[in-house]
């Protein structure tokens, strides 16, 4: 009897689209979302000044442009006039997951344009999709009920693109996404206040830069301005700022005292504004990481310590720039850095330097607690932009002692009643600590 | 220009909160006409102090019999105590984060923080606490000190802090609203704190819950000696916010949906009170000119509208 032949079979291997949409939405907030889609109007924007080659002011290069987002518990829609998406992107790539592996890289595109962000908050957020857009030239439409899309034949991802007109159109330039039948957790978030209040201020935080070349944002009606991150600058205090450039890309390096430091770090403590400080790494003017506070930009590296509550106060922007969007340090998500960058590289080391001045300064301060503080909120808050060129941070100058850290608990009676016996106008254990030692320091020891 | 100081009224008489404890109780009335909710039923919790007030008129007005009083002084145990007007009250001692998870949340209550200080992230936290534990048809009520000048002057750590940064520091970045700086000031500030207090009652409801919401009912503010503001509503589920609807609470003066409402009772004396009475009631507000008193105009409408809930303090003969 002859042998069996060894033969080769196939195994399946596609994805499912039901999975596929699970591990797509996992891990993104809704507020990301919302910034992932107005990430998109700004690369509307900037393809629409390239194509009509039109060297705008730079201040107000995206003056004239807006974008409208509405949301409740029933719906979803952001509306803007930032250019629409032709007819061959939409057909070609707009809508597949991921750059696709043979669509030849316009260089003049930025990275990661018509990534994942459109289709993972449309999928994210709702059951029915309407996409209305139009370049001036060409327009379609496109109505997208996901649990009808997912019954289509396995092989099949396709979308279908309806009322599509060519070479001229009435419907006016741009684009408009729709969406209903939203899961009820997304509908439950629109509704309420909190997240109105909390995705505006991330909006008002990640494009402030944004926001001030005249882009115009409006979230419910009311029109969203920028918040510049803020540094204080006198003769004493003064962040350190520099320029360097590689190439066609360019960096400045902005890093320093925001606000004076804690002197509670303890967890209960919640320090004003603390989620706003650490680093900020913009590429042409898109905030790309957030307040980091992780080696990304340095912290625990080398001889930098990693984060803790008492280098609360300190901001430091790193902006790159390129007319050249692929050689910037940014990751095709467009929300994370790209370590490996070169030019990153060089800038980190420039930031690790600025960041161990600070957390030193931290350290030393509380020599002269008083002093540094008074210095610290006497310098004057400004703007990045109105902040000098400087190779050095400056910080107040304080008296280099080695200090001991001294804590202890005692009855809440017994500090409340040493309190008031040393006259203090609130109780403060801190305070009781400090002045019961230097009582017993000044009447004991001996000098 | 400084009040004169008769109108500085001794701080153990308040009328405009007494009307405020009135108004509360007929909203809870007014809800009760549902047969859905019924407030005999009831549990109250309240912060009484040693007086009580809030809870003699839930026992009283609404036949509420477990009531809950909880108080932080561990000092005045036994004063709280000897002076629980009804046997139906309980007294617990202890901050209200201690004493919050130690009740019994399985039944249908009525919660009323009214806190005496000004806003505090405790609060906050008690909002989180007890909104987890509620359940539909439940009533969770707050008052506050709503004077401005609490978030000015405030330094952290001796570093002045700007008032919409200090208000966010207390409250949470996601309550306060965007832009709130033109607000902060005497006349708008109880606005802000009303829908500060809106924002985080709706908003830890639609976190705790997936299936149900908070429906403001009451936005007041009224100030005897102190600005305060009490913020309050129902949580309830689909169909018992169709029942809310249906008892009508909408359409009281001062339903949280028509904005924030105003009381502002005059301090006034005996013989002046019943002066005024004499026109009331009548169609419309009185002219300031019928009185051989001077009285403001606001003044003279929230006297015209409430007059019959305006207390009467008479010296006890023992």
């Amino acid at each position: 009897m002859p042998e069996e032949q060894a033969t080769t079979e196939t195994a399946q291997g596609n994805p499912s689209k039901g999975f596929f949409i699970a591990m797509l939405t996992r891990d993104i907030s809704l507020s990301d979302c919302i910034l992932d889609l107005l990430d998109n109007c700004v690369d509307g924007i900037n393809r629409k000044v390239r194509t009509n080659g039109a060297m705008t002011d730079t201040n107000n290069k995206y003056s004239g442009f807006w974008v409208t987002v509405k949301f409740d518990p029933n719906t979803f829609s952001i509306s803007d006039n930032c250019g629409g998406i032709s007819l061959d992107a939409a057909k070609n790539y707009a809508f597949r997951f991921g750059k696709p592996e043979d669509v030849i890289q316009d260089p003049g595109q930025p990275i990661g344009l018509y990534g994942i962000g459109m289709k993972r908050a449309m999928f994210k957020m709702g059951k029915a999709i309407k996409v209305v857009s139009s370049t001036g030239e060409d327009s379609f439409e496109l109505d997208l009920v996901v649990d009808d899309w997912r019954k289509q034949p396995e092989a099949d991802w396709t979308f279908k693109l309806s009322n599509v007109r060519r070479n001229a159109t009435d419907v006016e330039v741009g684009t408009t996404i729709s969406i209903t039948e939203l899961h009820p957790s997304v509908g439950r978030e629109f509704g309420t206040p909190g997240f109105s209040i909390s995705s505006t201020r991330a909006i008002k935080r990640d494009y402030a830069f944004i926001l001030q070349h005249g882009l115009i944002v409006k979230v419910n009606d009311k029109a969203v301005h920028g918040t510049m991150p803020t540094f204080r600058e006198s003769g004493e205090v003064a962040p350190l700022r520099v320029r360097r450039s590689e190439g066609e890309v360019e960096v400045e390096i902005t890093g320093g005292l925001s606000a004076s430091p804690p002197e509670d770090d303890s967890p209960e403590h919640r320090f004003p504004e603390a989620e706003s400080y650490g680093w900020y790494v913009v590429c042409n003017d898109r905030v790309v990481v957030t307040a980091d506070r992780t080696n990304v930009t340095g912290w625990g590296v080398g001889s930098v310590p990693a984060w803790h509550p008492q280098f609360y106060g300190f901001l430091g922007v790193a902006h790159f720039r390129s007319s050249k969007p692929q050689l910037l340090p940014w990751r095709t998500t467009k929300r994370d850095v790209d370590p490996s960058n070169e030019l990153y590289k060089k800038a980190l080391v420039i930031m690790c330097e600025a960041a161990k001045t600070f957390t030193d300064y931290t350290n030393r301060r509380k020599t002269e607690l008083k002093k540094a503080r008074g210095l610290e909120s006497a310098a004057p808050v400004k703007p990045i932009s109105a902040v000098g060129f400087s190779n050095v941070m400056k910080l107040p100058a304080v008296a280099r002692t080695t200090m001991r850290r001294i804590s202890y608990e005692k009855p809440a009676t017994e500090v409340e009643a040493v309190a008031r016996a040393l006259r203090l106008r609130s109780v403060s254990a801190k305070e009781v600590g400090i002045r019961t030692f230097d009582y017993f320091v000044e009447r004991e020891v001996e000098k | 220009m400084r009040e004169p100081s008769f109108e500085k009224i001794d701080y153990t008489l308040r009328p405009n909160k007494n009307v405020q404890r009135k108004l509360v109780v007929e909203m809870l009335s007014r809800v009760g006409r549902s047969p859905r909710f019924k407030l005999a039923n009831y549990r109250y919790v309240g912060l009484g102090s040693i007086w009580f007030a809030d809870f003699i008129l839930m026992h009283r007005h609404l036949g509420i019999t477990d009531l809950d009083s909880i108080e932080r002084e561990a000092t005045r145990e036994r004063r709280m105590e000897f002076n629980r007007p009804f046997s139906c009250v309980t007294v617990w001692i202890g901050p209200t984060s201690d004493v919050i998870p130690t009740l019994d949340w399985n039944k249908p209550t009525v919660v009323w923080l009214d806190y005496d200080d000004p806003l505090r992230k405790y609060m906050f936290d008690d909002f989180e606490a007890v909104l987890r534990r509620l359940h539909s048809g439940d009533v969770l009520i707050a008052t506050v000190n709503a004077n401005v000048d609490q978030i000015r002057d405030v330094k952290e750590e001796e570093v002045p802090l700007d008032p919409d940064t200090a208000l966010r520091q207390v409250c949470g970045d996601e309550n306060v609203p965007i832009d709130v700086a033109p607000d902060l000031n005497p006349k708008r500030f109880p606005f802000v704190v009303g829908k500060i207090f809106a924002n985080a009652l709706v908003t830890t409801t639609a976190r705790s819950h997936t299936d149900l919401q908070f429906v403001p009912l009451l936005n007041i503010t009224y100030k005897d000696t102190t600005r305060m503001v009490t913020c309050g509503g129902m949580v309830v589920d689909d169909s018992d916010r169709g029942e809310l609807k249906a008892s009508g609470v909408e359409d009281l003066e001062y339903f949280a949906g028509r904005g924030q409402f105003e009381i502002s009772v005059p301090h006034l004396t005996h013989k002046e009170r019943l002066e005024f009475n004499k026109l009331l009631p009548c169609a419309a507000p009185p002219d300031p000119s019928k009185l051989p008193f001077e009285l403001k105009p606001k003044e003279i409408e929230s006297y015209w509208k409430f007059y019959l809930q305006y207390p009467v303090y008479q010296e006890l003969q023992h």
